[in-house]
């Protein structure tokens, strides 16, 4: 296997909508955004929110209906995808912060290019429904229509004249519109003596009049769409401009009913305003005004749904990659822990099955032998079983209560601290005890996430040289790869541009760092310090908190490194504030803890370790 | 009327990588020890995809010289054997090539026979075996007949043997009064189709960075020769620069480079490959080219340098053909709109009509009928529209 | 759009300069080209010499700062942040002693520059109407093999430089050109950044080996998840070729793509950007820099110099 035969793009953003149509698959997230409503679709990057907007698009539904000889779901609108990215962004960013320029330009350039980008967009869409009425073959009537239609929008939106009256010819006026804005800046930049009588009405058209008299155009030539809902899509609304973000949750409620919504964003949107810091005042509520669908695992409906999402996902990769029906469980097998207890103890420890009875916490079976040498190594450990109540040489629940209450719960931190403690045991070495494993966990890792997915089960595959038809991969070698991929994510996190924040006059703090910071508390408490049942593998925001730090969790969040939990509020004055998190389970191998969500500690509470009232200097650096 | 298509290959300077000088200099993007890791990167292993891709097929190659680079050996025989794979692929029936002033060792005295190399190389080089050219080598000239094809194939490096003649190309007045007597004597009926191959430009062939000093020398001569005999078409290599020029009626196409990155950098021109469709009888046709971008392969694009579809042998009036043309629009059943294709078929003219055609065309039809094509020329239109004013 | 001519000279091709300016900073290469092509400066050579502003009490840097005083160089301080401070330089000097030519030379030292200086530098003399020809050389002096720090660098400024961005619709997907260089990790997290498809460049053995190797090496896991074809190798010393395939690249992807370079590695790559960036328009080029936390290595010279001859 070469990495030409197994990494294929899985990022939305540049496949077409071909492709998206092809490979799609339809889950429950999909189901909920097809409703006939405002949809806020939020979840963070890669999990699938680009992929489920573009696959409301025309042409997604006529290529979808195509390679699936089937009927497509009945949408009630036409969608009409709007794309943003980071490069705009941070262009804008720094157009605003620029104050040499006019105040006209300063007040109206960003909307200019908002409207500029949504016209061509909705130019789109009118290209791919005329292309798929006339099934993307010369159609002489369909041409005359198009005409006509592009007659009316030239009038409509005041297009510059001489012009043809097609639509590539009004989409390069638009960008020639763009062209003069350039040229405009450059000018203000570069001739000090420049100076503007007044910017050309483009300028200060609203792009929702422009929306609505363009799609009135368009039920006007092709009048089987003269009663149609019109979607507008905005994808990524969270690195779009603030106030562009603003309006649109702020028109759920006033919009024309021709229109509705289907924005993605952010786990969480805080309408506080980054200027002025005020709130905004948005009368639109959940629920009653618009919907909201969240593409990333926060309880167990949505736990079972990805893992039959991911089942089908890596089977349709399977089958395009590989030759033979191997699955992705006869690859990686399950998750049970006894694969990685029947490792860790010999037979002698572990007496004959036939005597046995079936619960693994049974005498003489694997977690009794675990908790056993886990007493006997772990001083700690041994005097909770024994403030339990429980015999540490001869550790099985008496009831099931003790079974529930007990012994279920301190499992997974066993486990994980009694391979930790033997690893440490000798100085030197620090071997993988094989924790990470199985195909439920690989699916529980990525935490909703399809294009972590793709990703790790990528490095997986490429991570052997076996033989496409056998393989099958150890405990151990997934436990090392997917080690060694969490390790590259945070990583990642680390070198992303954004990630570093000056905290203090002159002290930044990086993403990475903090997260490093986080998880290495976690896991200190879990496997190194005292022994205790009640651990903590998630964290709250609290009031003391520096801002600052509170805009790179905001970013953790936004990237998938870190999760929301209990999502309740989705559009909030408070921001992150009192709201609950943990590390990505992506993450957790990094810091060798268990794919499993703990106890709540406040965030400042890590950050300060108990000792000073400042973040702890070493978190930080100087420039 | 009946077609013929003809590929035509120039300038590929193909070379081991070992080669280049200054070390780390990169004169081409043909190395003959490119095993080619991307098909898009390796400009043989695009062309044969694009040949895949759209079908192509063509009756002839030639190849206007300079297949290698500073006569490098292993260049030359990787050269040749590419061109081989490409004719393979395209099903052409012959190859005809003739010699560049990289393919020969002309400024080394010590070599004595600088054509010996190329004379050993293949029997199919550089005319097809089965077709006689022991002219080639020993009159600088022959011709090649096959079916209802004649090409006059001239060696423009018949006279380099040194650093000072190196410099120069000549036709002699004396080749000239030779091939005059043969053509007299051929019956020159049977063949529909006649074109001339040669490496060296006939007319000058300027640009803004270098000094044109090697242009045929009796190259208006040739012309007018040629001319005389109904010639269709000149083809050329040697300036790495694309062009189609009408002299005295008569198309003078320069096929630029196919891989060379010398000279070509500084005019910003394109790699280029391109298929000659070209009418019996007259000299009358069109050129479909293509690029070579690093990343896609060999592709058609909007406004390169040398368009991607140009047509010669247009004699009609320009006037007269957009009056035409307004009148069948108006008279459409849907009036002032039209596919361009449809267009063609009933003004097939539009096929031969050069650059500089096109764009009067395009200029009448908009100042006086307010028509224009889109995308407009010299690129390919789609449609013609009436425009908005 | 203004027409840009360019081409690789070598030092004996160099005419007689009439403006030269370099850059005073830590590395020991700093002083090379001023020595070495003082052949071609005579007394009416206006000779400026730009100091940063940081690292002033580095033993390198004070020696550096003496010789260019010896050489009769008039010294000028500044932010190496600072993007307008070169053009205003620029501007002051070409307005006070060459208003009366016809054309001057003007010889740059961007070896130990900043890139923003020296992108500074280029967008002045692109978009300012000076009522003279100018011929620009850009000279760069190799440096000996130095191997990698071993702390990882963060990429603390990511943004568009000034002059070489404009805006665009984002109804294309982002094609990202990352220049690699040997510090570990700084284009990693690139890729992510822009959501992108994204293309390498990094030099091909011709020069100096033991730094493409490393180049490889610390950044081995981009490379893997790279596409083959999407991997360019480059020359050093053939900056002719750079520009052609980078620009040539350029042009196939702005078709579909929307296009931003981001030069993280040698200097010459990122003036080949620059100046695609003007020649094309609608190319950004981003600066991707770690500021003041970048690791100081005193680099010396092995002797080489590059000249790229700009015309504008």
């Amino acid at each position: 296997m070469t990495k030409l035969d197994i990494y294929e793009s899985f990022n939305a953003r540049y496949l077409s909508f071909e492709d998206i149509a092809r490979t799609f698959i339809a889950n429950s997230q999909f189901e909920q955004l097809l409703g006939n409503n405002h949809t806020l679709l939020m979840g963070p990057r890669g999990s699938g929110k680009t992929t489920l907007l573009k696959m409301l698009t025309p042409l997604s539904q006529y290529y979808f209906s195509k390679y699936n000889n089937s009927k497509n779901w009945d949408l009630q609108f036409l969608a009409i995808y709007i794309p943003t990215d980071i490069q705009w962004k941070r262009q804008i960013e720094i157009f605003n912060k620029h104050l040499s320029y006019p105040q006209n330009i300063i007040d109206n350039f960003p909307r200019f290019l908002v409207t500029n980008n949504i016209l061509i967009c909705l130019l789109n869409t009118f290209e791919q429904i005329i292309n798929i009425n006339s099934d993307f073959s010369s159609n002489d009537a369909i041409l005359y229509q198009e005409t006509q239609l592009c007659t009316q929008l030239i009038n409509s939106w005041n297009i510059e004249k001489p012009i043809l009256p097609s639509l590539n010819s009004i989409k390069q006026a638009l960008y020639k519109r763009l062209q003069f804005g350039n040229t405009l800046l450059k000018k203000f930049r570069y001739e000090p003596n420049f100076q503007l009588d007044s910017l050309p009405d483009y300028f200060y058209q609203d792009y929702f009049d422009l929306i609505l008299l363009g799609c009135t155009d368009f039920g006007n030539v092709f009048k089987e769409y003269r009663n149609a809902k019109w979607a507008l899509c905005f994808d990524e609304l969270e690195i779009s401009p603030d106030w562009l973000q603003h309006e649109l949750i702020q028109k759920f409620r006033s919009i024309d009913q021709r229109f509705i919504f289907k924005l993605t964003t952010s786990p969480l949107v805080s309408i506080v305003d980054k200027l002025s810091m005020k709130t905004l005042e948005i009368e639109a509520r959940e629920d009653e005004d618009y919907r909201v669908v969240r593409t990333w695992n926060y309880n167990l409906k949505g736990e079972i749904e990805w893992n039959s999402f991911g089942e089908k996902l890596l089977t349709q990769k399977f089958q395009r990659f590989f030759d033979n029906d191997r699955k992705p469980i006869d690859v990686f097998g399950s998750d049970e822990e006894t694969r990685n207890l029947s490792k860790n103890f010999s037979k002698l420890k572990v007496q004959e099955r036939s005597n046995l009875s079936n619960s693994p916490y049974a005498k003489g079976n694997y977690y009794y032998v675990l908790f056993k040498e886990l007493a006997y190594i772990d001083e700690t450990f041994r005097y909770f079983l024994i403030h339990k109540g429980i015999d540490p040489s001869n550790p099985f629940p008496h009831s099931d209560e003790q079974l529930d209450q007990i012994f279920r719960k301190i499992l997974p931190i066993a486990i994980f601290r009694f391979a930790y403690k033997k690893a440490n045991k000798s100085i030197r070495s620090r071997k993988n005890p094989g924790l990470y494993y199985g195909l439920p966990m690989i699916y529980e890792l990525c935490d909703g996430n399809p294009r972590f997915l793709i990703g790790l089960v990528d490095a997986l595959l490429l991570s052997t040289n076996e033989n496409a038809s056998k393989l099958k991969i150890t405990i151990q070698q997934q436990s090392i790869m997917i080690h060694d991929f969490s390790k590259k994510y945070l990583d990642l996190i680390g070198s992303h541009p954004d990630s570093n924040r000056e905290i203090y006059p002159n002290k930044f703090l990086n993403l990475g760092t903090l997260l490093k910071e986080i998880g290495s508390y976690f896991s200190s408490k879990m496997l190194r310090e005292n022994f205790i049942m009640d651990v903590f593998s998630t964290f709250v925001i609290d009031a003391n908190v520096p801002d600052k730090i509170v805009e790179l969790i905001e970013l953790g969040v936004h990237l998938g490194a870190v999760i929301y939990l209990d999502p309740k509020t989705v559009v909030s004055s408070e921001g992150l504030r009192d709201k609950k998190f943990r590390l990505s389970y992506l993450l957790h191998p990094t810091f060798s803890l268990p794919i499993r969500e703990f106890k709540s500690v406040k965030l400042s509470t890590i950050l300060k370790k108990g000792k000073h009232e400042k973040i702890s200097d070493q978190l930080t650096f100087s420039l | 009327m009946s077609v013929i298509k003809i590929a035509v290959i120039s300038d590929m300077h193909c070379m081991h990588s070992l080669s280049e000088k200054p070390v780390g200099h990169i004169s081409t993007y043909l190395h003959s020890d490119d095993i080619g890791k991307s098909e898009a990167r390796h400009p043989i292993k695009a062309l044969k995809k694009l040949i895949e891709k759209e079908e192509l097929e063509t009756d002839l190659i030639l190849c206007p010289g300079d297949i290698t680079n500073f006569a490098d050996k292993q260049g030359l025989i990787t050269g040749w054997s590419f061109l081989e794979k490409i004719q393979d692929k395209i099903g052409a029936k012959h190859i005809i090539a003739t010699v560049g002033n990289h393919d020969i060792e002309n400024r080394n005295e010590n070599v004595g026979n600088v054509f010996l190399d190329l004379q050993l190389l293949d029997p199919e080089y550089p005319n097809p075996s089965k077709l006689n050219d022991s002219n080639y080598w020993s009159l600088g000239y022959c011709f090649v007949e096959y079916e209802n094809i004649l090409v006059l194939n001239i060696n423009s490096c018949f006279f380099q043997s040194n650093a000072v003649t190196a410099k120069k190309s000549k036709i002699d007045i004396s080749q000239l009064e030779a091939i005059k007597n043969e053509l007299a004597k051929k019956d020159l009926k049977k063949f529909e189709y006649r074109m001339v191959l040669i490496h060296h430009h006939p007319i000058a062939h300027s640009n803004m960075d270098y000094e044109d000093i090697d242009k045929l020398d009796n190259g208006d001569e040739l012309i007018a020769l040629v001319n005389q005999y109904k010639f269709q078409i000149i083809i050329h290599g040697h300036k790495h620069d694309a062009r189609l020029t009408i002299f005295n009626s008569l198309p003078i196409f320069c096929a630029g480079s196919f891989s060379s990155l010398m000279n070509v950098i500084d005019m910003k021109s394109d790699n280029t490959f391109h298929i000659i469709y070209l009418e019996s009888g007259e000299s009358k046709g069109y050129i479909k080219s293509w690029i070579y971008a690093p990343q896609e392969g060999w592709v058609s694009r909007k406004d390169t340098r040398f368009p991607c579809l140009t047509g010669f042998g247009f004699k009609g009036d320009l006037n007269l053909l957009a009056r035409e043309i307004n009148d069948w629009l108006m008279a459409s059943v849907l009036p002032n709109v039209s596919y361009y294709e449809k267009l063609l078929s009933s003004f097939p003219d539009l096929n031969f009509l050069t650059k500089e055609n096109q764009m009067e065309l395009a200029g009448i039809l908009k100042n006086t009928y307010g028509l224009e094509f889109s995308p407009n020329y010299p690129n390919k239109p789609d449609v013609i529209l009436k425009l908005i004013t | 759009m203004k027409e840009i001519k360019t081409k690789g000279i070598s030092p004996s091709e160099l005419p007689q300069i009439d403006l030269v300016i370099v850059s005073s900073g830590y590395e020991k290469r700093s002083t090379f080209i001023a020595i070495k092509l003082r052949g071609c400066l005579n007394d009416s050579t206006i000779k400026l010499c730009c100091g940063f502003n940081s690292n002033k009490d580095n033993i390198q840097r004070k020696r550096n700062d003496k010789l260019f005083e010896k050489l009769g160089f008039e010294y000028i301080e500044g932010s190496g942040d600072d993007d307008h401070f070169m053009e205003a330089l620029l501007n002051r000097v070409i307005e006070k002693s060459f208003s009366q030519f016809q054309s001057i030379n003007v010889l740059i030292d961007y070896s130990s520059m900043t890139r923003l200086w020296y992108a500074s530098l280029l967008r002045c003399l692109y978009y300012s109407n000076y009522n003279l020809a100018i011929n620009i050389y850009f000279a760069y002096s190799f440096a000996k093999y130095h191997p990698p720090a071993k702390n990882i660098v963060q990429n603390i400024h990511v943004n568009p430089i000034d002059g070489y961005s404009q805006f665009s619709i984002p109804d294309k997907p982002t094609a990202l050109i990352i220049g690699m260089g040997y510090e570990a990790e700084r284009a990693y997290g690139l890729t992510e950044y822009f959501d992108a498809e994204t293309f390498l460049f990094y030099n091909d053995n011709s020069k100096e080996e033991e730094f493409v190797k490393d180049v490889e090496r610390l950044n081995n896991d981009l490379i893997k998840i790279i596409p083959p074809e999407r991997i360019y190798k480059y020359p050093i010393s053939d900056l002719e070729y750079l520009e052609r395939i980078l620009y040539d690249l350029c042009k196939s992807l702005l078709d579909k793509y929307r296009v931003v370079i981001a030069p993280c590695g040698p200097k010459p790559f990122t003036l080949i950007s620059l100046l695609i960036s003007l020649r094309l328009n609608n190319v950004d080029v981003w600066r991707i820099s770690p500021g003041d936390t970048r690791n100081q290595i005193t680099r010396t010279p092995n002797g080489e110099i590059l000249i790229y001859q700009v015309r504008i």
